[in-house]
């Protein structure tokens, strides 16, 4: 017999970032609420932008995450200069690419390791995890600074880099600081699979309930910086039209929008990437996904950590081979590439490891007039919920800690970056 | 007994934001002293979790860094983080880890049990944590005392006499 009345009030849920509620209400059964509170305060960045030099956006911008602090510079700066006419050099583009990937794999070692690992191993964070399994944090925090010295040797430092410019860098790695971070790259590995292995082992939730999943995506690369927004449901937008795919909308209880696409809601991520770009994975990455049995399309919201893992397996075995291309070309110190136009609009889309983000500038005489930022924690939103409506009703029959419990892990495996997503401008409370 | 035990002194602070540049600027008055065998300068700049893997190296860390303790700007403290002063923050623990700072992370390096058996933390009460670089006039005229005590603190070391308390 359903119990009469069962109700989960997360308050600040813990392991994520920013400041989110768990609600949920079930009346003999039946399910009256079940909403993910967005109560950070809004950040209010677009409106900083307004009458800033154009130089300045990719600096004002990277603030708003200090995890994705790179994606944010980067999808800034594609933004700015396809407004300004500008199209980066060869080494660049590899440079970004490198850069790139030192992100994305120090979040996910942050949030498989730090953040959810706790979860599967039974204790409350990641200092009771350090004493009972001091080798796997120590582990990631190996990674980790490899992944940020990574970031250090390319743009300067990770969190907010100095060295990322319009139309190029300003600072360039030497020979010898490449050929040493290759091999503490190539021995990464050995940490990198034994992160599959503990993966594989997890008891990860079964729980599925079939989406629309949306990434960037390229033909011949995993794509994280550019490329087409492309959807698990059939379509293919070009960046331009963000706008067509992300249709926000507000919602009472959200200082973040909620977007939609083909359906209700979507999904943007490191699942969403694997759903999307699973062919153009490494083949060592495909290797890691078949140890956590992961063929796409996965539709199991609780795998986007296991979908990190083979990123952090993907984005190694690519930085390990740009390194060596930018070795073997070898680094030249050039000028950034001029604008050619100081008015204009552009967007710049980039897979950050949250998602899918959209920077899209209006550009007039050299100073920003008009900014709009899509994050993708915003984006997950009304997923992460249609997922919390599809889960509660199936799990009734456990104690109300357990339920608790699954939801936030549920919450938490979306990664959720909280004060990103909330730009909101206009709130309405009735 | 001589203490050879490899140390280090760890700069910890932006020098871009006023007075929180102090431990750069005791670092650079550090780097035109004689080091004793042993002994490395690091500026750690803003740190995060893997600070911990920075400190293991070494059997002693004496660490610099501008310290809120509602004293006048300029005074500064010897003080070990064993004494209680450092107050980790237990959100950033449990939470969201994207705040994680010193206290954070000799706390994860306590539990991973790599804490360095001698940690040494020069604190000084800053005037202005602000937006611009350059130390206060206050916070500035302390620079080279502390230089001294520290240069005076490993020559104790060296020669076999200091006893480790802060």
């Amino acid at each position: 017999m359903a119990v009469e009345r069962m109700t989960v009030d997360v308050h600040h849920l813990t392991r994520v970032e920013g400041h989110g509620n768990i609600v949920v209400d079930v009346v003999n059964g039946e399910l009256k609420q079940c909403e993910l509170e967005i109560v950070e305060t809004p950040r209010f960045f677009e409106a900083m932008l307004r009458g800033r030099p154009y130089e300045e956006s990719s600096h004002i911008t990277s603030r708003i995450c200090g995890i994705c602090a790179v994606g944010h510079a980067t999808a800034s700066l594609r933004a700015t200069e396809k407004a300004l006419g500008v199209n980066p050099s060869p080494q660049t583009v590899l440079l970004r690419k490198l850069n790139f990937h030192g992100e994305i794999l120090d979040s996910h070692i942050l949030h498989a390791y730090m953040l959810v690992a706790p979860d599967f191993l039974g204790v409350g964070s990641v200092i009771p995890l350090a004493k009972a399994a001091p080798e796997v944090v120590l582990r990631a925090l190996r990674m980790k600074q490899v992944a940020g010295d990574l970031c250090k040797i390319i743009c300067g430092r990770h969190t907010h880099p100095i060295a990322m410019t319009v139309g190029g860098f300003t600072h360039f790695p030497l020979t010898s600081e490449l050929e040493a971070l290759h091999k503490r790259l190539v021995a990464m590995r050995t940490d990198v699979d034994a992160t599959v292995e503990l993966y594989s082992q997890l008891p990860i939730p079964a729980f599925e309930r079939d989406t629309e999943y949306i990434a960037l995506h390229k033909d011949d690369e995993y794509c994280f910086i550019d490329g087409v927004i492309k959807s698990t449901d059939g379509g293919e937008w070009p960046i331009e039209d963000y706008r067509k795919v992300t249709n926000e909308s507000i919602v009472k209880h959200s200082s973040a929008k909620h977007t939609h696409n083909q359906r209700d809601s979507y999904a943007v991520g490191a699942l969403a990437r694997f759903n999307v770009n699973y062919d153009q994975l490494h083949a060592r990455a495909k290797t890691a996904a078949a140890a956590m049995k992961l063929k796409p399309k996965v539709i199991k919201p609780f795998y986007n950590t296991a979908a990190q893992v083979v990123e952090i397996v993907h984005c190694l075995e690519d930085a390990i081979s740009l390194t060596e291309q930018i070795l073997k070309m070898g680094v030249r110190a050039e000028e950034p590439v001029p604008i050619a136009r100081r008015s204009g609009e552009g967007v710049g889309a980039c897979d950050v490891p949250r998602g899918t983000l959209f920077h899209n500038y209006v550009i007039d005489k050299g100073r920003v007039v008009g900014a709009n930022c899509i994050i993708p924690t915003g984006q997950n939103l009304a997923n992460i919920e249609a997922d919390m409506r599809a889960l509660v009703p199936t799990i009734l029959d456990k104690s109300q800690a357990d339920i608790t419990h699954m939801m936030e892990m549920l919450v938490r495996a979306y990664d959720p970056c909280i004060s990103c997503s909330t730009h909101l401008l206009n709130v309405k409370f009735e | 007994m001589i203490d050879l035990r490899p140390t280090l002194v760890l700069a910890l602070g932006n020098p871009l934001r006023g007075d929180d540049g102090v431990g750069a600027a005791v670092l650079a008055y550090l780097e035109n002293c004689v080091l004793p065998p042993g002994v490395t300068l690091l500026d750690g700049g803003t740190p995060g979790l893997e600070t911990a893997l920075i400190i293991r190296d070494y059997g002693r860390v004496i660490i610099i860094d501008a310290a809120e303790m509602g004293t006048a700007p300029g005074t500064w403290r010897r003080f070990s983080p064993s004494h209680g002063h450092l107050r980790e923050d237990q959100e950033a623990l449990r939470g969201t880890l994207h705040n994680a700072g010193l206290a954070e992370a000799l706390a994860l390096a306590q539990a991973l049990g790599i804490l360095p058996s001698e940690i040494v933390i020069y604190g000084v009460q800053p005037e202005i944590i602000g937006w611009e670089p350059g130390l206060s006039d206050p916070v500035r005229a302390v620079v080279p005392q502390i230089g001294r005590k520290i240069t005076e603190h490993w020559e104790a070391f060296t020669n076999g006499q200091d006893s480790g308390s802060g």
